[in-house]
C-alpha cells in the first residue's frame, strides 16, 4: 500500500499538468460547485408543523420498508437463474436486507422474473392478491416487460402489467444481477418518496 | 534457503492478514479509527482501508486498496447521504470498473465538446425525462359524438 502510494505521488509530479477540471489531485483542496441533490426537485414539499412532523413518522416507516425487503420469488424462466446470482455472495442482497420469502403472504415485493405465459397468468394474479399491503411489483427481463422475444407467441402475455401493476421495470435479456440489483435500489428510492401518515392527514 | 522459507512463511501470514478475516476488519479500523469506522459501518457496511485515488466534480471520493482481492480493490465513497452508482461520472466509471487502470488524474479520457454535462438518474422527480414528440400526428383520433336520448 506505501509503495503504491509513492508511485502514485511520482505519477501526480510527472503528469500534473494532464490533469483537467474533470478530476482532481487529491492532495490539494478542491472547490466543489453546489450540490444539486434529486431532493431539490422532489414533488412535494410539507407545508405546515403537522405535515413537518408526520413527514418524519413517514422517513421512519420508510426506512423500516425500505432495509427488509422480502420478495417473492416469481422465477418463470431464466431470468430466475440471474435472480439467484443477486441472492448469492457476490452481490449478496441479504447485505441490504433482502430475504427471498417463498409465501406471497409474508412477501413486500414480487420480482416477476421471466416469460409470463397465459397458462401462468392466473396463478399470477392469485399470488398478487395474496400479498398484503404494500405491495411493490418488479418486472425483471423484456419478457415480463413486455413479452419480449415472445412478443407474438400465441401463448405469451405481453408484458405482466397487463395482469398486475408494476413499480419498477428492469430492462434486459436476461438483466445481470447487477441490473436486478440497481432495479432493487429504484424500488428503494420509490419507498423513500411514498409519505403514507401525510396523505393520511390531508384527507 | 532458510530465508526463503521464511519469507513465504511471512508472505501467507500477510495474505491471511488481508483476507475476509476478522484481522482484516481489526486492521483496517486501527488504520481508519472509530470515527470512520462507524461511518463506513452505516454506508457501505464493511470496514475498509486504502488510498484516496482522487475526488470528482460532485465530491465522490475514490478509493484503491490493491491488497483487496480483485473487485473489491476499488470502491467509491459518495457524496450524498443516498449514494448511487449513477452518481458515478463516465470518466470515473471507466476507472470504477477496471476498463482503464489509472483514474482519470492521470489519464483523462478524451473530451469532445458537444458533450453534456454528467447527470445522475433524476427518475421519480421532477426532473424526469418523459417522452415528447415534435413530428405531426400521422392519424386523427376520433373523437365520438353521442346524441342525447329523449
Amino acid at each position: 500500500m506505501f509503495t503504491g502510494l509513492a508511485t502514485r505521488s511520482l505519477l501526480f509530479e510527472t503528469k500534473e499538468e494532464r490533469n483537467t477540471a474533470i478530476a482532481s489531485n487529491p492532495s490539494k483542496s478542491v472547490d466543489l460547485p453546489k450540490k444539486s441533490t434529486p431532493s431539490d426537485f422532489s414533488l412535494a414539499k410539507p407545508a405546515n408543523t403537522a405535515e413537518y412532523v408526520l413527514s418524519t413518522v413517514d422517513q421512519v416507516v420508510n426506512w423500516s420498508r425500505q432495509s427488509s425487503i422480502w420478495p417473492m420469488t416469481f422465477g418463470l424462466a431464466c431470468c430466475a437463474v440471474e435472480m439467484m446470482h443477486m441472492a448469492a455472495a457476490r452481490y449478496d442482497q441479504d447485505r441490504i436486507g433482502i430475504v427471498f420469502r417463498a409465501s406471497p403472504r409474508q412477501s413486500d415485493v414480487m420480482i416477476v422474473a421471466g416469460t409470463l405465459t397465459n397458462k401462468m397468468a392466473p396463478p399470477l394474479r392469485k399470488v398478487y392478491d395474496q400479498m398484503p399491503e404494500p405491495r411493490w411489483v418488479i418486472s425483471m427481463g423484456s419478457c415480463a416487460n413486455g413479452g419480449g422475444y415472445y412478443h407474438y407467441s400465441y401463448s405469451v402475455v405481453r408484458g405482466c402489467d397487463r395482469i398486475i401493476p408494476v413499480d419498477i421495470y428492469v430492462p434486459g435479456c436476461p438483466p445481470t444481477a447487477e441490473a436486478l440489483m440497481y432495479g432493487v435500489l429504484q424500488l428503494q428510492k420509490k419507498m423513500r418518496r411514498s409519505r403514507p401518515t401525510q396523505l393520511w392527514y390531508r384527507k | 534457503m532458510v530465508k526463503d522459507i521464511i519469507l513465504s512463511f511471512f508472505m501467507v501470514i500477510v495474505s491471511l492478514l488481508n483476507m475476509s478475516y476478522l484481522t482484516r476488519t481489526i486492521k483496517n479500523f486501527l488504520i481508519i479509527g472509530p470515527r470512520e469506522y462507524l461511518r463506513q459501518l452505516l454506508y457501505i457496511s464493511d470496514t475498509k482501508a486504502g488510498t484516496l485515488v482522487g475526488i470528482d466534480q460532485f465530491g465522490n471520493k475514490y478509493y484503491e486498496n490493491k491488497e483487496e482481492f480483485y473487485g473489491r480493490d476499488r470502491w467509491v465513497d459518495y457524496a450524498q447521504h443516498y449514494g448511487d452508482a449513477s452518481q458515478i461520472p463516465p470518466e470515473w466509471h471507466r476507472w470504477m470498473h477496471k476498463i482503464s487502470e489509472h483514474p482519470p488524474t492521470i489519464d483523462p479520457p478524451p473530451r469532445p465538446k458537444y458533450l453534456s454535462p454528467h447527470t445522475e438518474n433524476l427518475t421519480g422527480t421532477r426532473k424526469a425525462f418523459k417522452t415528447y414528440n415534435t413530428t405531426a400526428p400521422k392519424i386523427l383520433a376520433w373523437e365520438p359524438k353521442v346524441n342525447r336520448r329523449e
